[in-house]
């Protein structure tokens, strides 16, 4: 008996918070939509708060390079420019936080394959002609960088300011002393000279065995130079015999013995200390070489080439050597201060700024004018950029991308760690593996787009 | 008068615990994708598709999702119960008087009072296969093992976080029971004593009838505390666990910020909600049943 009015009084609180939520949830919305960026006003005397990513040699670096630069922008402008630099492993929670409450910064970096996701969750200003112009005008940046800005067909939700490129670090020396005359050309290549190069405690190869990132561009790159694109006709088409033996040898690749099985578990920068201190001879890496110098390896040191190829002398997408990676600027549709945001924007892209930055990072700036200081023109330099602007494919760009590489890429990890553990796995192993991952994606995105 | 006293109380627990509860559930029923996260307000009703597409073991996520709820179950039981064992014997051990009791008691806390990120962070560390102490100790020291094992890949992932989980939450339960224990009066001891009962009957006739109450609350919290465990598998493996190592928490994470599908997350933390909720009454209905705790 006693019990009833409890229940009642608990079913108004019920009521009362769902209430509550609901007239939170209306307050909440109603920011202004993805568009064009505002320009009215004077910007002079306003803050504006800058998401940074962490690029370089860490947390440190990018401080530093990133408010020696806008001490510059503020005396140019007037505009001052909060910094706070979020560490890789939350920054798209954050981004996701920062669309969804309307609440955020005024401008952000981001990984660039995220563009198209990011696009589709319409909480982005639109870099449309009128706003490009009023920052130099689209022509000013790559064509292979503008590609990843934001969805096919539509204004770029962002524009480049940090690029990479994949390419092949080797050991010179080590090379000298097995006897190989130069980098690898073919993936049978890169085996066999790994297998030599592995004497003595060094491995032929390092890799991030544990990164669902780095496995699913492993995965893109040999899916295209083996005609096995991992999206085609519209759909995720990785879960076919064709992917599973492309990416046979890298899952193997521990299993072989010419990488480091502990690899299998390294899910950071471990590679990059493994090549600097000789334990392995060769990584396949994007722009390393800030982290390499940080761990005291001399440029001259190691040689910079591209990627091995499936086929020899393969032409089209078999040719794919790398996808424009790096960072973008973006300006959520919520800011209220966009004027002061978009000049941010300018002046990072700007040609001075463009190579402080990128030369600091060991990145190469996205700006044609930029990419042809002398600066870059080192040959390595000059081999990564040649291999972004002109053999490079962009990661298939539609929303789900980013949910691509953590359930293809998760499966992988998951395989290598198999590899490492019980031995080389099998082509319907990885088939079988890249089915339940391909399933769970299109299941999860509720479609295959 | 009464219900004015108790209303910021009210008030602060309808805010801090209710409102985000009900909002979860609320999302559960809406289609809230990447695509209608910025106008999430205006998001489609989803009915309960969110929650069929969780319930299909047929299909991937839901048999993605069981097989998660497969892996938590046995963690869950593991946990709770060499945690519960390894605090009864420390604070039975800490009972008695000797020299250095408080130092070993405050050293014994230590994994409880230290930052969870902070000590599982040493355990991957610890655990890596190459440079971790473990290995170290096993391979390079003892010589008891002749290849280095991976602790952190495959079905030693598992062991691996148990073993974790374990060193983080025997201080809580050591720290309660410790306190419960020293309730209890020593004549009841020294009379059972005079009465021929030896250590193990003592300690089923009279330390566990005593200390009861609090027994029972500490296996609850312990339960709900590691069925819902995100910290220490985000921690130890990041965002992609070994299968071995996937705990539901986890597994719901993925799903709401990696596939970007929150209203299909939300649906499976209901799930889970409700899933506890009824454990938790049949655990209380039960043990009321027993005629002395009172919750």
């Amino acid at each position: 008996m006693a019990s009833r009015p409890r229940k009642r009084t608990l079913g108004r609180a019920v009521v009362l918070a769902a209430v509550t939520s609901l007239v939170a949830a209306a307050a909440a919305c109603g920011g202004p939509s993805s568009s064009g960026i505002s320009s009215s006003g004077p910007i002079k005397g306003q803050t504006i708060t800058y998401w940074a990513s962490v690029e370089g040699t860490g947390v440190q670096q990018t401080t530093q390079t990133l408010t020696a630069q806008f001490a510059k922008f503020t005396k140019q402008t007037g505009v001052h420019v909060n910094i706070q630099v979020i560490p890789w492993a939350s920054l798209l929670q954050k981004i996701l936080t920062a669309v969804t409450s309307g609440k955020g910064p005024d401008v952000m970096e981001i990984g660039n394959t995220w563009a198209p996701s990011l696009a589709a969750s319409g909480g982005f200003a639109s870099f449309t002609p009128s706003t490009m112009s009023r920052i130099g005008g689209s022509a000013k940046f790559s064509k292979a960088a503008l590609s990843v800005s934001g969805a096919p067909g539509q204004a770029p939700m962002s524009v480049p300011v940090y690029s990479e490129a994949y390419g092949l670090f080797y050991n010179k020396a080590d090379f000298k002393a097995a006897g190989i005359s130069g980098p690898p050309r073919t993936w049978t290549q890169f085996q066999a000279d790994a297998r030599k190069l592995t004497t003595g405690g060094r491995h032929g190869v390092a890799i991030e065995g544990g990164s669902t990132s780095e496995a699913a561009h492993w995965a893109f790159l040999l899916g295209e130079q083996n005609g096995s694109p991992l999206y085609s006709g519209g759909k995720w088409n990785f879960a076919t015999t064709a992917e599973a033996k492309a990416i046979a040898p890298y899952v193997n690749l521990v299993a072989s013995g010419v990488a480091d099985k502990s690899d299998a578990e390294h899910d950071t920068n471990v590679g990059e200390t493994e090549f600097a201190t000789n334990k392995a001879a060769m990584i396949v890496w994007q722009n390393p070489m800030s982290a390499l110098a940080q761990l005291g390896m001399k440029p001259s040191s190691y040689g910079i080439a591209p990627i091995p190829e499936a086929t020899p002398g393969a032409s089209g997408s078999r040719a794919i050597e790398t996808f424009p990676a790096g960072i973008n600027l973006a300006i959520p549709s919520a800011s209220k201060h966009q004027a002061a945001a978009l000049a941010l924007v300018k002046y990072m892209t700007s040609t001075p700024a463009q190579v402080a930055i990128n030369k600091t990072y060991g990145t190469f700036p996205p700006v044609l004018s930029a990419q042809a200081s002398p600066q870059f023109r080192s040959a390595g330099q000059k081999t990564l950029i040649n291999l972004y602007n002109h053999h490079s494919a962009p990661l298939p760009r539609v929303p789900s991308e980013s949910t691509m590489e953590t359930d293809l890429g998760g499966a992988i990890t998951h395989l290598i760690g198999q590899a490492a553990t019980g031995g080389p796995v099998s082509v319907p192993a990885i088939k079988s593996a890249l089915t339940s991952a391909q399933d769970q994606l299109n299941a999860a995105s509720g479609s295959g787009s | 008068m009464p219900y004015l006293l108790i209303a910021p109380t009210i008030l602060l627990e309808l805010l801090v615990h209710f409102l985000p509860m009900v909002a979860g559930v609320v999302m559960s029923f809406y289609s809230l994708t990447l695509f209608t996260l910025h106008h999430w307000s205006t998001a489609p009703l989803a009915g309960l598709a969110n929650f069929r597409l969780a319930i299909d073991f047929n299909g991937p996520l839901g048999s993605a999702l069981l097989h998660s709820f497969e892996i938590t179950v046995p963690y869950t039981i593991l946990v709770v119960a060499i945690s519960w064992g390894i605090g009864m014997v420390a604070a039975l051990g800490l009972t008695a008087e000797f020299r250095g009791r408080s130092w070993l008691r405050s050293v014994l806390l230590v994994p409880y009072a230290m930052p969870i990120y902070v000590a599982v962070i040493v355990w991957s560390f610890m655990l890596q296969r190459t440079t971790g102490v473990v290995n170290t100790f096993l391979v390079g020291d003892l010589h008891l093992l002749r290849n280095p094992p991976f602790w952190l890949l495959g079905n030693d992932a598992f062991w691996s976080m148990v073993a974790a989980a374990v060193w983080r939450w025997f201080p809580f339960a050591l720290l309660i029971l410790l306190a419960s224990l020293q309730n209890i009066s020593n004549e009841l001891y020294e009379a059972a004593a005079v009465d021929g009962a030896g250590a193990w009957r003592r300690f089923r006739a009279i330390t566990l009838p005593s200390i009861r109450g609090a027994n029972l609350v500490l296996v609850l919290a312990l339960f709900l505390w590691n069925f819902n465990d995100f910290n220490t598998p985000y921690m130890l493996f990041g965002d992609a666990p070994p299968s071995s190592a996937d705990l539901i928490s986890l597994h719901i994470y993925s799903v709401s910020f990696e596939s970007w599908n929150f209203g299909l997350g939300s649906a499976m933390s209901v799930l889970l909600m409700i899933f506890l909720i009824i454990v938790s009454m049949i655990y209380l209905r039960v043990l009321r049943r027993g005629g002395e705790f009172n919750v």
